[in-house]
């Protein structure tokens, strides 16, 4: 049984209480920031009656359990936590958590969160909590892995954030028998930039949408990705939050390929599908319309293999691209790449389904 | 929740309809077969009057939650599986999906017909813009229907969900977005 109220519990200098109708100005406060207006349940709450029915609707639910964080000192409301969507027989539930906009970076999510993930395990008798954030939400991942919940994997598209654009998200879980500690990231690749001559590879920013949404409208990368219509700076974000979860997850390695001495973007290279055990890749690559006929593909494409077969220890890295993309073709063969087999009907275009080569180096081919 | 009008949905040589009170013999057939009981089990139905109440949880869609077939051959009317669009969330467009197929209907590619027609069917006629699959990592005939499906891998989840044996299990999760490629069958 889900107890009621919700009991006190002290948290490394906090203390989790019931909520209260007299916490109304407070929870207006802690809704009023854009951060927590996009991705939680507060995004309703703009005046002490929103704020008022937003606790009447979390002391009604029956699956759920909501506390005030405050500051033990002075018995400010600094926070929520809550697990919700507590489920009895499957002992599984979620955590969840805002803090108020000026008391971040204080460790009040990790002990809020702590707090609640040990009362769940210990009282409630859990087996599994999970927690979830917009790949975006670096903060929330920080949070996540300080507080014992591993990276699960990606949900692509979970949730529309009431704007209309669905989001991808992280599942982080801990189990009752997982440390409460820090989760290492096991697989996780130290993103690093690389020199190679006139080009500099750059690890991918999230202050680089604009450029990636430029990119992306050219009409010769647009015809080759495989993806669905290009739909605008929301994709660039996405884009660049999947190269991000790349080296978090040990899944792909990636840079945008920039001019060294300007900084200026010429293009993309990616070795995705990474699998450490058989030491397999497959390498992806662009260069921007006015950028190309210099090599810049071919010379990115060398450097990134070289690293992954000296850092990631890969022994082998394909590439794919669809049979009328000679140019393509011409840059896997120049860099070493040579033509394997044909690969009928394995690609789906905007256009219809078309044959792909497939091209591949071996560790020992390198130059 | 709005209620879901009862469709039958072509997939491919078989049929998914509303499930029927007269399936009651195959279901319960299907439902004691051993793979069935470890991976999908239905543990209320014993008889075939259980079976019977099982089949008319399916048909009845007015709670708007969920939308749950029998997959049948058409010619013969025999059920050799079933298909369920459970965990339905129009707010969110998403819901989770289910399936079993009959141990006389197997390795002829009924999952994978069914799956791929139910989410076309989940796609248009709900609107929803994501399906999940969640299946035992230790079930590994249900990976590949799900990635033959359109079903992407995008996780694994630890201990997620208590199987037939009653022990706890790791299973994978895939997904599917309206906006992801139609699989080539």
């Amino acid at each position: 049984m889900i107890p009621r109220p919700v009991p006190t519990i002290e948290a490394e200098g906090l203390l989790l209480t019931p909520l209260s109708d007299s916490d109304a100005a407070a929870v207006v406060a802690l809704s009023d920031d854009p951060e927590t207006r996009a991705w939680s349940s507060l995004k309703t709450v703009r005046s002490p009656a929103d704020a008022e029915a937003w606790i009447r609707e979390r002391l009604a639910r029956s699956d759920g359990m909501t506390w005030a964080v405050r500051d033990t000192d002075t018995g400010q409301l600094v926070a929520r936590v809550g697990l919700v969507r507590i489920d009895e027989a499957d002992r599984a539930a979620e955590v969840g958590y805002s803090v108020r906009a000026d008391h971040r970076r204080n460790g009040i999510a990790t002990r809020a969160v702590r707090g609640a993930a040990s009362y769940g395990f210990a009282e409630l008798g859990l087996a599994r909590i999970i927690l979830q954030h917009a790949t975006g939400n670096r903060a929330s991942c920080a949070v996540a892995r300080t507080t014992g919940f591993a990276y699960e994997g990606t949900a692509r598209a979970l949730f529309d954030n009431g704007k209309g654009v669905r989001h991808d998200y992280h599942i982080h879980a801990r189990l009752a028998d997982d440390p409460a500690g820090r989760v290492p990231a096991p697989r996780a690749i130290e993103p690093v930039e690389i020199g190679a001559g006139r080009l500099q590879l750059v690890p991918w920013r999230p202050a680089d949408a604009p450029d990636v949404d430029r990119a992306f409208v050219e009409p010769h990368i647009a015809r080759w990705d495989g993806g669905p219509p290009w739909a605008g700076i929301a994709d660039a974000d996405r884009w660049l939050a999947a190269r991000t979860t790349g080296w978090e997850s040990g899944a792909m390695v990636s840079w945008s390929v920039r001019d060294s001495t300007t900084g200026r973007l010429l293009g993309s290279v990616a070795i995705k599908d990474l699998d450490r055990r058989p030491g397999t890749g497959v390498a992806s690559y662009w260069v921007r319309a006015a950028e190309r006929g210099h090599g810049v593909a071919g010379q990115a494409l060398g450097a990134a293999a070289r690293f992954s077969y000296a850092v990631l220890g890969l022994h082998r890295i394909e590439a794919y691209h669809a049979v009328a993309n000679t140019a393509s073709c011409r840059v896997a063969v120049r860099s070493g790449f040579p033509l394997e087999g044909l690969l009928r009907g394995s690609l789906r275009l905007a256009d219809g389904v078309t044959d792909e080569h497939l091209h591949a180096q071996l560790a020992t081919d390198a130059p | 929740m709005t209620a879901i009008a009862h469709e039958d949905v072509p997939a491919g040589r078989w049929l998914l309809r509303p499930p029927r009170p007269a399936e009651a013999a195959e279901a319960l057939a299907m439902l004691t077969d051993r793979d069935v009981v470890q991976w999908n089990p239905a543990p209320a139905v014993v008889d075939e009057a259980s079976a019977r109440a099982w089949l008319e949880r399916g048909r009845d869609w007015s709670s708007g939650g969920h939308a749950t077939f029998s997959v049948v051959d058409p010619v013969s009317s025999r059920m050799l599986g079933n298909v369920s669009v459970h965990r339905i969330d129009r707010e969110q467009a998403f819901a989770a999906l289910g399936y079993r197929v009959a141990p006389w209907a197997r390795r002829q590619g009924v999952a994978t017909a069914a799956l791929a027609a139910v989410s076309g069917w989940s796609f248009d006629r709900l609107g929803l813009a994501r399906l999940e699959i969640c299946h035992a990592v230790d079930n590994p005939g249900s990976c590949r229907v799900a990635e033959r499906a359109g079903f992407r891998l995008e996780g694994t989840l630890r201990q997620s969900f208590v199987y037939g044996d009653g022990h706890r299990h790791d299973e994978h999760l895939h997904g599917r977005l309206r906006t992801d490629p139609v699989p080539l069958l």
